[in-house]
């Protein structure tokens, strides 16, 4: 209907637009696809599940607290449900950062993009726009799978009071607003990613995707632990007329929400108009410095020289591995793994999603002990204890999922055909857990400990025991383990997520938690500091040795395990 | 006809293409040859209009192709060196989405994909995602992909490039019956045998000059050689290539 009223010189580039659009979508999606045989359409379905469950959940519980605080003073009410909707806001932002973070490097058509399409009669800027509006499609997909249940929870509970509005409305203000925010957040990525890539070239813009969704995970795992605890102060600002509060994102839409809704705060009429006003001027800029200098783009993109220099860091590990006392097969494996995962983006966007979730529940009793005043940070304390374990754990286990993500399978013949030993392939990977998890952690454990004022020796006791726990951890998540880093095809990795998450929980609880109590108390004493380390020690080498004995009769592991041991079962066999 | 007049072109200050000028007429084969780094694909992504020459003109029957690129872009078929495709989509997938791009209507496109998978022998693949085809399968893709619009100038950058001997030997034909259509056809390629067979006239790049571009027959007169191979070695290779390889053998004994 469209392509109809358009002059007929546009309908053949709104045709091309469609086609791309279409073809833009795929991209994003493989683009935030970990594994390169992974399916799209799975991904994108676990994804959404994953995203959307939490909100819903919450929801449905808000829907159980309404309906018994029915006889409840307005004001009461009023309270509480600003402060559930900012966090339906903040969800909903976040979830649009995430989806930022993870098509980050398709945000922008690449040179591949750009050498397929590029001989074609197309103008950049149809391609540009293309895969705008199809990133754009995929943020407001992600938002309504947020936004749709729990609009449709706290509109059944909109009855219970008339301060919770009239049921319709409530539906529509909850979708118009959370969805608002969200498109603002991703609008406003995308500007940060356009002027990056203007002003620094698409290197150094695609390089931070990383730390976007380290601080995206990092967000989102807050907002469940953390802001419930910060929102009512505020949601009171707000009610307040507090306009500094507008300045953060959330909050003008959150105005806007009240607004429709029927809540009238005068201090929310400003809000709620500064709302739509950022979501037309986030537009407006996003056309100015992604669609116009879609040629430019094309061009930069085509004629980019290849990268003369690898990156210093992974250069710098590579020389640490290489000057470890170890075999050559073991150094050459070592130096391998961190190489991959230092030039790989997808592969250090599952350590960075890992991390981030440690970082946030590792810093939870940490920041709430500090606003508190309970906290001393000049010693040793349990909840300082536990950050540097949960984060050694959690990067951990994020190292090894990431290790069993191929980066190119169709390479690994190389390892096929030397056949390292599985022990030299196991010790390899421990290395390399090592020297990316736990001697970067142990170190900034010990730096940080005498930054906030610890005596040296307690810093260096800290750090030496969060190595000898690392090493022990370490050896622990790699008890099974057979493959070479990143060769290894991958199988039912939408299974393991589903199936093993709960099996970490009580690891986690004792390395990270018990186990820092029971630092804290031995760090009062040498004798007893000493102690636990031989035990730890000794734990380690247990499992060393049996970990050795094992790999005697294995032999190393380059094609993926059967995924279901019944689907091997021939029951036609059987019954014959 | 296509004329390159004179063309340079440099990327960070560094020279890849240095005043260029090379002519191809209707039912005339270029050939482009040259050692790794000569320049070659610069021009072939000059002429097909994937980048822009620094100074210097690239005209298509006499009007300059920036002026109207994306009109002298429908008339043009690329294969390029590198088989960069969209992998995630099957090869039916692929050639719809190119054919979409120029605008070629529904029934002809559906017509000439099947027929083009058939020739080629993909049919029974073309539901199958890129990644799992071999290299000499997608050139082939490629290659249908060029082919689909019925160009006026195909551009090819090393079509033989993981082609069996079969589909070799048919794309050498396929490029005598292009050029008996009166299309112009620019060949970049290393394979000097196929050069030899295919081509009328050949430029010989080096360090991003022509230092060469006549005929076939004249070259191998001029440089008093048997073979397009020998003329091509007298000219454009300065090391001895049979030490270098004796070399190269040695290597691991030391």
């Amino acid at each position: 209907m469209i392509r109809r009223r358009l002059p007929p010189s546009f309908q053949h580039e709104f045709d091309q637009f469609a086609l791309l659009s279409r073809d833009s979508v795929r991209s994003l999606l493989n683009t935030a696809l970990v594994s390169r045989d992974g399916d799209p359409s799975q991904f994108a379905l676990w994804s959404v599940v994953l995203v959307a469950t939490p909100p819903a959940m919450y929801a449905f519980r808000q829907l159980v607290n309404y309906s018994a605080l029915g006889f409840q003073k307005a004001s009461i009410i009023e309270h509480a449900i600003q402060v559930d909707r900012m966090f339906f806001l903040l969800y909903g932002m976040l979830v649009a950062a995430l989806v930022a973070a993870a098509t980050w490097e398709a945000l922008l058509p690449n040179r591949a993009d750009q050498e397929i399409v590029g001989s074609l009669p197309v103008r950049p800027r149809t391609l540009a726009a293309a895969r705008l509006a199809a990133a754009i499609c995929i943020t407001v997909m992600a938002s309504a799978s947020v936004s749709l249940p729990a609009a449709a929870f706290l509109a059944i509970a909109a009855p219970s009071h008339p301060s919770l509005g009239f049921l319709p409305v409530v539906f529509v203000a909850h979708i118009v607003s959370t969805m608002g925010a969200s498109l603002f957040v991703f609008l406003l990525l995308l500007v940060f990613r356009s002027l990056l890539a203007l002003c620094f070239g698409a290197h150094t813009s695609e390089r931070l995707a990383t730390l976007l969704q380290l601080v995206t995970i990092f967000g989102l795992a807050e907002v469940f632990f953390f802001i419930p605890g910060v929102i009512p102060a505020l949601v009171d600002r707000l009610a307040a007329g507090d306009r500094t509060a507008l300045l953060l994102p959330s909050v003008p839409f959150a105005a806007l929400y009240a607004w429709l809704v029927g809540l009238h705060y005068p201090s929310l009429t400003f809000g709620a108009l500064v709302a739509p006003l950022l979501l037309i001027a986030s537009v407006s800029i996003v056309i100015t410095v992604y669609l116009c200098p879609a040629r430019l783009f094309a061009r930069r993109a085509l004629e980019a020289p290849p990268r003369q220099h690898v990156g210093i860091t992974s250069t710098l590990a590579g020389l640490a591995a290489l000057t470890l006392p170890a075999s050559p097969v073991v150094r050459s494996i070592t130096t391998f793994a961190i190489t991959t995962l230092l030039r790989s983006r997808q592969h250090r966007l599952i350590v960075t999603a890992y991390l981030g979730l440690a970082l946030a529940i590792g810093t939870l009793s940490v920041i709430a002990g500090g606003l508190r005043g309970t906290l001393p940070f000049d010693r040793p304390a349990t909840s300082l204890l536990a950050l540097p374990l949960v984060t050694m754990f959690f990067t951990t286990l994020g190292l090894r999922s990431a290790f069993t993500v191929p980066s190119d399978p169709d390479a690994n013949w190389v390892f096929r055909l030397s056949q390292p030993r599985v022990t030299a392939a196991v010790d390899a990977t421990l290395l390399s857990l090592l020297l990316l998890s736990v001697a970067p952690i142990a170190t900034a454990t010990g730096l940080g400990a005498l930054v906030f004022g610890w005596t040296r020796h307690a810093a260096a006791v800290t750090a030496l025991l969060d190595i000898v726990c690392g090493l022990a951890l370490a050896e622990w998540t790699l008890r099974d383990w057979r493959a070479v880093p990143f060769t290894c095809a991958r199988s039912g990795d939408v299974e393991s997520l589903k199936s093993r998450w709960l099996g970490h929980v009580l690891p986690l609880i004792l390395f990270g938690f018990v186990n820092a109590a029971i630092q804290n108390a031995v760090l009062r004493s040498d004798r007893a500091a000493t102690s636990y380390a031989a035990i730890v020690l000794s734990a380690w080498i247990v499992q060393r040795v049996r970990r050795q004995f094992a790999a005697r009769h294995v032999s190393l592991q380059f094609d993926a395990a059967p995924r279901d041991a019944i689907a091997k079962l021939n029951l036609s066999d059987a019954i014959g | 006809m296509l004329e390159v007049d004179e063309v340079w072109k440099s990327y960070s200050g560094v020279s890849a293409v240095r005043a260029l000028t090379l002519r191809a007429a209707p039912g005339c084969v270029v050939g482009l040859l040259g050692p790794n780094g000569s320049g070659k694909s610069t021009t072939v992504r000059m002429i097909v209009g994937l980048l822009r020459p620094n100074r210097g003109r690239i005209r298509w029957r006499g009007i300059d192709i920036q002026q109207q690129l994306l009109a002298y872009q429908t008339v043009v078929g690329y294969i390029p060196e590198e088989p960069r495709l969209y992998t995630y989509l099957s090869a039916s997938e692929y050639l719809d989405l190119v054919g979409g791009l120029r605008g070629i209507p529904r029934t002809t496109l559906t017509r000439r994909i099947d027929r083009y998978l058939e020739i080629f022998g993909l049919d029974t693949d073309r539901h199958a995602p890129l990644s799992a085809f071999s290299k000499g399968m997608r050139q082939k893709v490629l290659i249908a992909a060029a082919l689909i619009h019925d160009p006026e100038l195909v551009v090819l950058d090393e079509p033989n490039s993981g082609l069996d001997v079969a589909a070799a030997l048919v794309l050498r034909s396929l490029v005598a019956t292009l050029a008996e259509r009166h299309k112009v056809i620019i060949y970049s390629s290393h394979t000097l045998d196929a050069v030899e067979r295919v081509c009328q006239e050949v430029v010989i790049l080096r360090g991003g000059s022509a230092i060469a571009s006549t005929s076939v027959a004249r070259l191998r007169e001029l440089t008093e050689s048997a073979t397009l191979e020998e003329a091509f070695t007298n000219v454009a290779i300065d090391q001895d290539v049979a030490a270098v390889g004796r070399e190269l053998a040695s290597v691991a004994l030391s």
